[in-house]
């Protein structure tokens, strides 16, 4: 397994559905049918009811910036053509949070709680993922 | 009320303690570590290897050079056929765990004297030790991608808390200040030199807020404890503290699935640990308290409730920390400036030791009673906190 190799995801049944729909541009969530909470990351089961089934629904987009940090050093091969680069915890307007990067949006502009919209980058080659920027 | 209550309190003590003096070690595999640690701490109790009936190590990071059964291959290494084995693996807080299951194993009679080690070679090991927080299946296909590193989650922490409660830069800088000034008593620290917090805050950015020097050292190096019963610690050969308190708790893997960036686990394995020890934060005038960045000592020492929500700022800006403060923590220089090889917690636990019977090799404070002792485990995922005293 070459260093590359190890940080791309290896999918299974329930996040293949998740990575397909983020290369067409939708960001996917889970909710609970029973409570109607929500729930990332994406599992086949309900936190903390293991025997219920979540469904899937497109989630609004809408977010605030819960915490980033901008990432200036990196050992990690994958990563230092990148540095620096902003990486986030976002709260979705729907209640869970994410681990995500903070794109187009310059360092002295960051700010926790500040209003984010989702956008789809090709993250690493062939690997499309959900990133922020500002509304 | 939690069943800690009915931990059994004094029960057991850390009759020998050693930590290697190793912090640079390339070309040395971490099970040698082991069995020098092991010897180190056998020795100090007076002990030999045929008085083991108890073992608790893991080596699972590929620094610690363990693969599958980790423990059983350490153990087979040094020579240990034990009744009892815990590998409980809960990142750096793990040795604390294994003190209190130790306890408990020999209050249940499953061992008598159980030896606790823990080696690796976080600075010289060759194989590139990824530091992502899982593989890139199952949960971690969502979160790997992104490249959280340990110290950027820590970071996404330290932001939100700047966020929420004020907390400067300049004052997370003091804790590396003050881990320094203990360290440079310390001769087998890993850096002595004395450091401002202009240092602190000039030395090369990594992941905002945090420099370079908001980290830990990387070491090589390893340490080992023994664990007995409180009767046959009079038969050691010097004896040692009781263990009066535990309590251990997890609080999540991703960070994005931290309740609450702002507070740590160690708010309920401190709270356990209290309880089971019948003490609150008041008594406690030393403590040990896992250092992996200086924003791990912040939260933690909030949640344990040495300081009321928000007020930590004031409290490190005001001195609390130093030697004449209301709680120094890390006599020895802690994993700021004396060791830290991937996993605290064993050093940690042997300063707590090193401390309670008046030979610190950093600073000795007057008779403490009694000290704490916090480990942090993972992307502040699991704590565990230990309550030692000399026993009465």
């Amino acid at each position: 397994m070459t260093e590359m190799d190890s940080i791309l995801p290896v999918q299974d049944a329930v996040s293949t559905v998740w990575f397909e729909a983020a290369r067409n541009g939708t960001l996917l969530l889970q909710r609970d049918p029973a409570s109607g909470r929500f729930q990332y990351y994406p599992r086949a089961h309900v936190v903390g009811a293991p025997d219920r089934e979540p469904e899937w629904v497109e989630a609004s987009g809408a977010a605030t910036l819960h915490s980033y940090t901008i990432v200036k050093r990196s050992v990690h091969p994958q990563f230092v053509s990148f540095v620096p680069f902003t990486l986030a915890v976002v709260e979705l307007a729907e209640g869970p949070r994410m681990t995500s990067w903070i794109v187009d949006v310059p360092e002295e502009e960051l700010r926790c709680d500040m209003s984010l919209t989702v956008v789809f980058r090709e993250i690493h080659p062939g690997l499309i993922m959900p990133c922020f920027t500002k509304v | 009320m939690s069943s800690y209550d009915s931990f059994p309190r004094g029960s057991a003590c850390i009759v020998g303690a050693y930590e290697s003096p190793r912090r640079k070690a390339p070309n040395i595999h971490p099970f040698q570590i082991h069995a020098e640690v092991i010897a180190g701490a056998l020795a100090d109790a007076g002990l030999t290897i045929a008085d083991v009936d108890g073992f608790a190590t893991a080596a699972s990071f590929p620094a610690e050079a363990g693969w599958q059964l980790s423990a059983v291959e350490v153990a087979e290494y040094v020579g240990l056929r034990p009744s009892w084995l815990c590998s409980t693996d809960i990142g750096g807080a793990m040795t604390l765990s294994h003190v209190g299951n130790a306890v408990a194993a020999i209050r249940a009679g499953l061992c008598k004297v159980a030896v606790i080690s823990y080696a690796a070679s976080g600075r010289s090991w060759r194989l590139p030790a990824s530091d992502f927080n899982t593989g890139p299946t199952g949960p971690g296909q969502y979160e790997v991608p992104y490249g959280v590193s340990t110290i950027s989650a820590y970071a996404l922490a330290a932001t939100r808390y700047m966020h929420q409660f004020g907390l400067k830069p300049e004052q997370l800088a003091q804790i590396a200040v003050q881990m320094r000034a203990y360290a440079s008593r310390n001769p087998q620290a890993m850096y002595r030199d004395l450091i401002t917090v202009d240092d602190v805050l000039s030395s090369p950015m990594i992941s905002t807020p945090l420099h370079k020097l908001d980290c830990c050292v990387v070491t090589d190096s390893g340490g080992a404890i023994i664990v007995t019963s409180r009767e046959q610690a009079r038969d050691t050969r010097r004896g040692g503290p009781a263990v009066l308190g535990f309590g251990e708790a997890i609080s999540h893997g991703q960070i994005n699935q931290m309740a609450d960036l702002t507070t740590t686990a160690a708010e309920y394995s401190g709270r356990r640990a209290f309880a089971s020890a019948g003490l609150g934060p008041q008594d406690i005038r030393v403590a040990q308290i896992y250092d992996s960045f200086t924003i791990t000592v912040a939260l933690t020492l909030e949640a344990l409730g040495f300081v009321k929500r928000g007020e930590i700022g004031d409290f490190i800006a005001s001195g609390q920390l130093g030697p004449e403060g209301r709680l120094p923590i890390n006599t020895d220089g802690g994993g700021l400036s004396s060791n830290h090889s991937g996993r605290r917690g064993m050093y940690a636990v042997i300063e707590a030791v090193r401390q309670l019977r008046g030979e610190s090799p950093g600073l000795q404070l007057r008779s403490p009673e009694l000290c704490l002792v916090n480990g942090t485990g993972g992307w502040l995922s699991a704590t565990a906190t230990l309550i030692l005293g000399n026993a009465a």
